[in-house]
């Protein structure tokens, strides 16, 4: 339906964006609300003095309090872009506008019926009321308007997150891809072209057996040449800068959660105390014959309720925390639902028990008008705990960029080294020796007349074999291993170098087992720890700890030990620093002051186990087509 | 070309249980882990000298042990784990009289040095780009030997 009216009525989104950039402006709120206050004025004016037409007051008053739901409405529909408007939270919304222009109407006609009681125009009071009323309720729907703008934010930056996270391994990826393209056309064309036609000229030289010098000289020369070929390819790609390749967008500026704090709370010092005292001053303005006692009452009531408000808020939120997102919310608001009537109940308790007014008995002025500043807490509420969840799903999926913007480097570096290793290593070491055996073969005068049987077939052989690195690489291969192997593996290698053990209890080697993108990410630091403490530190001996993870943790804290050289100080920032930094959460390399079992050095590693789950308290991103991205969700908290 | 005859005092001949042909023929132990390699150079250094070849840093350590050369010749590029920088290292620190050679296919020793490996001085660095001929190696391994063994011919 929306598309349909968006294709029909294009000029339909311009005009809405129009509306809500005028919206937005707080200037909206000065014209309106007092609009809507004259208009309840007029319309009790109207039904104490007749002489302003009813319906028209009444007309104006409806009308301005449906146009103000209706822009609080919209104003978070927009904001939130539409996702975030669910039952609970628009009726919450709306209950609370509505509540407290109810109260305002009550106010008013309080005020009005006491004036003509007086029969006289009580001016200071008719000011007082006007003016409570119309800033309370602006102070509100500030308050409210603020948090939800300090949510929008987040959200927005959770979406760019998730933008970012796709563009990265998307254009990354195609990146590599288009590396290994060229490369492979490169020997396509070039260089696999000239070691078969040298294979051809030798199988033809040594089937004839005239190994004629010239000949020999000839073969020799286009190995040569070959042999020259890999290698100045080889150079190239090592010496290609390899550094991260940048995606298209820019990066993304996410604000630590005290710069979120001190923004959200930044809007409270102009809100709440204002708001506070208003509320006190209609409190003590229209309390029931100015008794003083029935103001305490309800004060203290003010207070228990917006504790216990944030005490169950809280309480929820650890009671939902693997909960899906719809009982999250739903319970949440259940939970406030029962905090407010437990705390009223409580409330007229107490008055009972000390003889004071009861507030539950209170005429229905002052229960809208509790009731309105209670959803109002309600949903100030609400957006606190959004809030923190929102930080922490944040903080969780920036740590998750970096490892995938590590990994994606990775794809780059790995797709220009493996042709670097391939062709520094079997390509151009056999072609130097084919170019040696044939030196060899043109200076061994007994073979003129006919090549040796073995050097023929050592001559094929080779370039067989050359042929079949070129077309099917047999080193740096994705080898897919688990951690326990991967620590089996490495103590063999280091056998006689490295005294390699490790404490790594079962039950944790299950829990890596089940996320492989920490099974690399582990394999890859501890290759890079085992590394950097025999080449940097000459360690002997080296431990690997893995503190045994609650299921409940999303943390694998990895702890190395070794018996080499102290780190210095500045432990500079090499690749093995980039890899820590990208693929962990949080590391430290330092001396140990108390030498524990003679390890002299500590590496430190905190590893994210699980992939942040979908941002929430929004809805279910669209589905995602990049690979890596996808499985982004597959694992919730 | 005949290899260099050397008698090595830290062996004890009886201790042995090569043959006499095996016993007066240089023990070198080839790393290398490409096996093409491996039997490329065995073919042409295995007639004149009592050679090994293994193809990890593990083995080698294993076989300095059982086999003891008086030249290792290595390979750097060993795959996953050590390298030949790592051996190097090991046989300077632990078997300094043992020669050694780096037959590499790095153009020079300095691209050769990666992830912080430094080769040890008195470790002789032959690319496999610039040798001419196997004898090229025969000779360096030769030289090698005279350098660490003063005296000895």
């Amino acid at each position: 339906m929306r598309e349909l009216l968006h294709r029909q009525f294009p000029e339909l989104i311009e005009w809405r964006a129009a509306i809500m950039k005028w919206c937005i402006s707080w200037k909206i709120w000065l014209f309106w609300l007092p609009g809507t206050w004259l208009g309840s004025f007029v319309v009790e004016s109207a039904s104490h003095r007749e002489s302003i037409s009813l319906v028209a007051g009444l007309t104006a008053s409806l009308v301005g309090e449906l146009a103000g739901g209706f822009v609080l409405w919209l104003a978070a529909s927009t904001w939130l872009r539409g996702r975030f408007v669910r039952p609970v939270p628009t009726a919450l919304l709306l209950a609370t506008w509505f509540a407290s222009g109810a109260a305002t109407y009550m106010a008013t006609d309080a005020l009005l019926t006491a004036t003509s009681a007086a029969e006289e125009i009580n001016a200071p009071a008719i000011l007082i009321a006007f003016s409570t009323s119309v800033m309370s309720r602006w102070f509100v729907s500030v308050g409210v308007l603020a948090g939800f703008e300090v949510l929008r934010s987040r959200r927005l930056d959770a979406r760019r997150a998730l933008e970012t996270e796709r563009e990265l391994l998307g254009g990354l990826q195609s990146y590599a891809e288009a590396i290994d393209s060229e490369q492979r056309s490169f020997i396509n064309r070039i260089l696999e072209p000239r070691i078969n036609s040298l294979r051809l000229e030798i199988d033809a030289l040594l089937s004839t057996g005239s190994s004629r010098p010239e000949s020999l000289a000839h073969v020799q020369a286009i190995a040569t040449e070959a042999s020259l070929k890999a290698r100045a390819l080889s150079h190239a790609i090592a010496s290609m800068d390899w550094s991260p390749a940048q995606p298209a967008t820019s990066p993304i500026p996410l604000k630590r959660p005290s710069e979120w704090a001190a923004e959200f709370f930044g809007y409270l010092p102009r809100v709440m105390p204002i708001t506070l005292w208003l509320v006190f001053a209609q409190l003590t303005l229209a309390s029931t014959g100015g008794d003083f006692s029935a103001v305490v009452v309800l004060m203290f009531c003010q207070t228990v309720l917006i504790t216990g408000l944030l005490a169950f808020g809280h309480l929820a939120k650890r009671l939902m925390g693997s909960a899906p997102w719809s009982l999250h919310q739903a319970m949440t608001h259940a939970l406030f639902a029962i905090a407010l009537i437990a705390t009223w109940k409580l409330s007229a308790s107490i008055a009972s028990i000390f003889d004071l007014p009861n507030p539950s008995t209170f005429p229905l002025t002052w229960t809208l008008r509790m009731g309105a500043v209670l959803m109002g807490a309600s949903l100030l509420c609400f957006i606190i705990v959004m809030n923190k969840e929102v930080t922490s799903e944040l903080t969780a999926r920036k740590a998750h960029i970096r490892a995938l913007r590590f990994e994606s480097e990775q794809l780059v570096v790995t797709a220009r080294e493996r042709y670097a290793a391939l062709l520094h290593g079997p390509i151009q070491g056999r072609l130097a020796l084919a170019s040696l055996l044939l030196t060899e073969l043109g200076a061994d005068n007994t073979s003129q007349s006919e090549a040796p049987l073995s050097q023929k077939v050592r001559l094929t052989q080779l370039l067989d074999s050359v042929h079949d690195e070129l077309t099917s690489p047999t080193r740096n291969k994705d080898n897919a291993q688990s951690f326990g192997e991967f620590l089996d593996n490495t103590r063999q290698l280091w056998l006689g170098l490295v005294d390699l053990d490790w404490s790594v209890t079962d039950k944790a080697l299950r829990r890596i087992a089940e996320h492989p993108r920490v099974t690399r990410n582990l394999i890859q630091l501890c290759d890079e720890g085992i590394n950097n403490a025999k080449k940097h530190g000459r360690a002997r001996r080296i431990h690997i700890i893995i503190i045994d993870f609650p299921d409940e943790s999303t943390n694998v804290v990895v702890r190395i030990l070794n018996d080499g050289l102290a780190p210095a100080s500045n432990v500079g920032s090499g690749l093995g620093n980039h890899m820590y930094s990208s693929l962990t959460l949080d590391w430290s390399l330092r001396p140990i002051e108390l030498a524990e079992s003679g390890f002299t050095t500590e590496l430190t590693l905190t590893v994210i186990a699980t992939p942040p789950a979908q941002p929430t308290g929004f809805s279910r991103p669209p589905s995602r087509a990049s690979r890596g991205s996808a499985d982004l969700v597959t694992s919730g908290v | 070309m005949t290899a260099p005859s050397f008698v090595d005092p830290h062996v004890d001949p009886l201790a042995t249980t090569r043959s006499d042909a095996d016993a007066t023929k240089l023990r070198v132990l080839f790393v290398d882990d490409d096996e093409f390699m491996r039997d490329i150079v065995g073919e042409h250094l295995g007639p004149i000298m009592n050679l090994m070849s293994v193809e990890s840093v593990a083995q080698a350590i294993e076989a300095i042990a059982s086999f003891d050369p008086q030249v290792v010749l290595t390979d750097l590029d060993l795959g996953p784990g050590p390298d030949g920088t790592d051996l190097i290292e090991f046989l300077a620190s632990n078997h300094p009289n043992i020669a050694r050679v780096i037959l590499s296919a790095h153009d020079s020793q300095s691209l050769s040095e990666i992830r912080g490996s430094v080769v040890p001085a008195n470790t002789l660095y032959l690319s496999k780009l610039k040798i001419p001929s196997m004898i090229y190696v025969e000779m360096a391994i030769a030289s090698c030997l005279d350098e660490h063994s003063p005296g000895v011919s």
